[in-house]
């Protein structure tokens, strides 16, 4: 999928960021393509959600530069706004408004945010609901749905919201591996939509089936990055095989 | 014993406990707006000056008893030639001062949303204030509902504080049925009665709305 002619859609730039004293990005720069799918990988505290989370502006970078549609985000304008709407996330809690049923979930955000009337929203939302097969749990709330299904919603939320870049921040791993895979089949059902996708991921297999390219970060830059048949069956950097040794061991 | 002297009273009781409740009733939903006004801001990143403004408001009508509060407004303000009668001032320090405590609730219930609500509805798109008043704030009343209504017992109990306005609510009436009869037992056991049913049924209202509130959630 991936095409040179096919402009980047994000430029990261040499960013950095600390909490406190801890430096926890150290000069990372990455460009994604347009509809292209990234997972990232690399052990805990690695600082992979901290990228994810800097892209979206959930956390300020402290130098650098992050581009959206060859656009600076970093900067309070009206455009950087439409881009954040544009870039959409699915969190580790999920994060689903518990005072809204399922459905209400979807339809909610769209009216106020988006302006959409409340008829075009249900209507949207039940298509979306649909596409991640919870249509039967529309007016059941976020407490009354196991977490594979919880986070099917989050994903469903994104997908009505229309964004195009959607960053997944380990969607599974406040889930039972059992019902991580609803959730991973979820995504893989996206993978041909045109979205662009970047997924912090610690389920490897899954991120060779899925990925277009994959990005080993260890302790705040990236080490490696490349075709999964590369980083992930042909590893070149010592501690890229440390850790995939270590994961192989595992599973 | 002698309960014939509150029977005999009736007419005058009745028409106190509905001063009592007026008095209130209005002062509790003037300290809502504020509560939920102030609370509101204050959980917020605020400039320097707003909130100093805010904490100082609520710190001084929180240390200060409330009798000194309805003194000063109702006796201290006309030297700033606002006079106000009785009942308005009442009603103003009343509110103020459960203001006051209130906005504390509010901001403690705002404070305790979980911070994955704000990231979530930040990421989507929300405004400031659509954040607050579509996601947090009801999240936020939800949890403070409990509070809230320990806020308009106190109130009730707190209006006892505006007879010295001269204002015949349910004290004062006792007071000078005590008076006129000597029989401070059976009047004063009548008052108490009648200020706990009042703040009994309101609890037994608050135990509604929280299980209405909280169904969803189950």
């Amino acid at each position: 999928m991936t095409n040179n002619s096919v402009e980047n859609i994000i430029d990261i730039i040499d960013i950095r960021k600390s909490f406190g004293a801890l430096e926890v990005l150290k000069g990372v720069s990455l460009s994604i393509k347009k509809g292209e799918i990234i997972s990232i990988i690399g052990s805990s505290g690695s600082g992979k959600s901290t990228l994810l989370r800097c892209i979206n502006q959930l956390e300020q970078i402290d130098s650098g530069e992050i581009l959206i549609h060859k656009c600076p985000i970093n900067k309070k304008s009206i455009s950087q706004k439409k881009i954040l709407k544009k870039t959409g996330m699915v969190f580790q809690q999920f994060n689903l408004f518990p005072h809204y049923s399922v459905l209400e979930n979807i339809s909610k955000p769209l009216m106020t945010v988006n302006k959409i009337s409340k008829v075009k929203a249900d209507k949207l939302a039940i298509d979306t609901l649909k596409m991640v097969k919870l249509e039967d749990k529309t007016n059941n709330y976020p407490l009354q749905l196991s977490g594979g299904q919880k986070q099917r919603v989050a994903i469903a939320r994104e997908l009505a919201m229309g964004s195009e870049i959607i960053l997944f921040d380990e969607p599974t791993s406040a889930i039972d591996p059992e019902l991580a895979f609803e959730v991973l089949s979820t995504i893989k059902s996206l993978a041909n939509t045109g979205r662009t996708m970047l997924i912090v991921t610690h389920h490897i297999n899954f991120a060779k089936e899925i990925s277009d390219r994959i990005v080993f970060i260890d302790e705040g830059t990236i080490c490696e990055e490349g075709p999964p048949c590369q980083v992930i069956l042909n590893p070149k950097n010592a501690r890229t095989k440390q850790f995939l040794n270590k994961i192989n061991k595992l599973f | 014993m002698d309960f014939l002297i509150v029977y005999r009273n009736l007419p005058f009781i009745a028409e106190a406990t509905y001063k009592t409740l007026i008095h209130t009733v209005i002062a509790f939903a003037f300290a809502l707006a504020i509560a939920f006004i102030v609370g509101t801001l204050r959980s917020f990143n605020l400039k320097r000056l707003p909130r100093l403004f805010l904490s100082f408001y609520v710190e001084f009508f929180r240390g200060s008893p409330l009798l000194i509060q309805l003194f000063f407004i109702y006796y201290g303000l006309p030297k700033f030639n606002i006079v106000l009668d009785s009942s308005t001032a009442a009603i103003i320090g009343l509110a103020l001062n459960g203001g006051a405590y209130m906005s504390e609730i509010i901001r403690a219930a705002i404070l305790s949303v979980d911070k994955g609500q704000y990231e979530a509805s930040y990421t989507l798109g929300y405004t400031g204030l659509q954040k607050t008043w579509h996601i947090i704030l009801p999240q936020a009343i939800r949890i403070a509902v409990p509070s809230i209504v320990n806020g308009f017992s106190g109130i009730l109990k707190g209006s006892s504080l505006i007879s010295v306005l001269s204002i015949t609510e349910l004290t004062r009436a006792g007071q000078l049925i005590y008076t006129r009869t000597s029989k401070p037992f059976e009047i004063y056991l009548v008052i108490a009665l009648l200020y706990f049913l009042m703040t009994y049924i309101v609890s037994l209202l608050a135990l509604n709305i929280e299980s209405k509130l909280s169904a969803k959630y189950n």
